[in-house]
C-alpha cells in the first residue's frame, strides 16, 4: 500500500474509532507527541486532543462525522466531513436544548510515521451554535 | 487532467480571485458545476452570484495560498483570506472592519474547468472580527 493510502487509512481510523465510537484510548496511537492543531487556541499533543474532544462529546454524546471526501498527496491528507449531533449534555455551564446540529468540517493533516503531527481544520461552528440554540451574545 | 495541469488551474484560480475579475468565472467553472453543502447542493448560478457578492462585500479581498494538495483531478487549497468589509455580507451591513480568516476549497476538475466543489470558511472567526459576535 502506498504512503498516501496508509495515511488515509490512519485518518479514517481516527474518525471511525475516536470521533464516532468515542474510543479515547486510541488517541496516543494516532496522534504524535509533537502534534499541533493550528487555530485559537492551539491544541497540542494527544492530551490536548483528548481535552479538546471531551467537552464536545459531553454536550453531543451522539456526535458523528461522516467522511464525504478524502484525498492525499505526500504527507498531507485532506478530509471533508458532514457532522451530526444532538445537544443533550451540558456545554460548559449551558444547559442542553435537545436540538440537533448538522453541518460540515474540513481538515488538512500532515502525517509522520502514520501519526497526525500537524492539523489545520475548519468546523462550521457558527452553525453549531445557531442550531444547538447555544446563545451567542451580540454586540 | 494531469496533476501538473490541476496544479496550474489551482494557482490560476487564486490569481483570478485576487484580480476580483469575476467576469472570467465561466472560463474556469463548468455551467454544470455543483457545490456541495450540508443543507443541499448548489448550482453554477449560485456560485457565480456568491463570488460576485464576496467581491462587493470585500472589494480589496485577497487570498494567500498556504497549502495546496493534489490527487489526480482533485485539489484542496487552504488559503488565508484578508479584506475590508465594505458591503453587506451574510446579512451584516458594511462595518469597515478588516478580516483575516481561513478558507478551504476542494475542487474536482475536468477539461480544464471546475465541475464539483466543497467550500468551507471560518465563518465564526470572521463574524467575531466583524464585531457581530464578541469573542467568548
Amino acid at each position: 500500500m502506498s504512503k498516501e493510502e496508509n495515511n488515509k487509512k490512519a485518518i479514517r481510523r481516527f474518525y471511525e474509532e475516536v470521533t464516532n465510537k468515542k474510543n479515547m484510548s486510541l488517541i496516543p496511537e494516532l496522534i504524535a507527541p509533537n502534534y499541533v492543531a493550528h487555530g485559537t487556541p492551539e491544541v497540542k499533543g494527544p492530551e490536548g486532543v483528548k481535552n479538546y474532544l471531551t467537552p464536545v462529546f459531553t454536550a453531543f454524546p451522539d456526535w458523528h462525522e461522516k467522511i464525504d471526501y478524502m484525498f492525499a498527496e505526500g504527507d498531507m491528507v485532506a478530509t471533508f466531513t458532514t457532522f451530526t449531533g444532538t445537544f443533550t449534555g451540558k456545554w460548559g455551564d449551558i444547559a442542553p436544548t435537545g436540538k440537533k446540529v448538522t453541518s460540515q468540517s474540513v481538515s488538512l493533516c500532515r502525517m509522520e510515521g502514520g501519526k497526525q503531527v500537524e492539523m489545520w481544520a475548519i468546523m462550521d461552528s457558527l452553525t453549531i451554535y445557531r442550531q444547538a440554540g447555544i446563545p451567542i451574545p451580540q454586540q | 487532467m494531469s496533476t501538473e495541469q490541476t496544479k496550474k488551474l489551482a494557482h490560476r484560480l487564486v490569481e483570478i480571485f485576487n484580480s476580483r475579475d469575476m467576469a472570467v468565472i465561466p472560463q474556469y467553472f463548468s455551467s454544470e458545476f455543483i457545490g456541495h453543502r450540508a443543507d443541499g447542493d448548489t448550482t453554477y448560478k449560485d456560485f457565480e452570484q456568491g463570488a460576485k457578492e464576496l467581491v462587493k462585500a470585500f472589494p480589496d479581498m485577497r487570498f494567500d495560498l498556504d497549502d495546496l494538495i493534489i490527487e489526480g483531478d482533485k485539489f484542496m487549497a487552504r488559503s488565508t483570506m484578508t479584506g475590508t468589509h465594505k458591503g453587506k455580507f451574510m446579512g451584516i451591513p458594511a462595518t469597515g472592519k478588516k478580516v483575516i480568516f481561513w478558507w478551504i476549497t476542494i475542487r474536482r476538475v475536468a477539461d480544464g474547468k471546475c465541475v464539483e466543489g466543497w467550500d468551507l470558511f471560518d465563518s465564526l472567526t470572521m463574524m467575531q472580527q466583524l464585531g457581530a459576535i464578541p469573542k467568548r
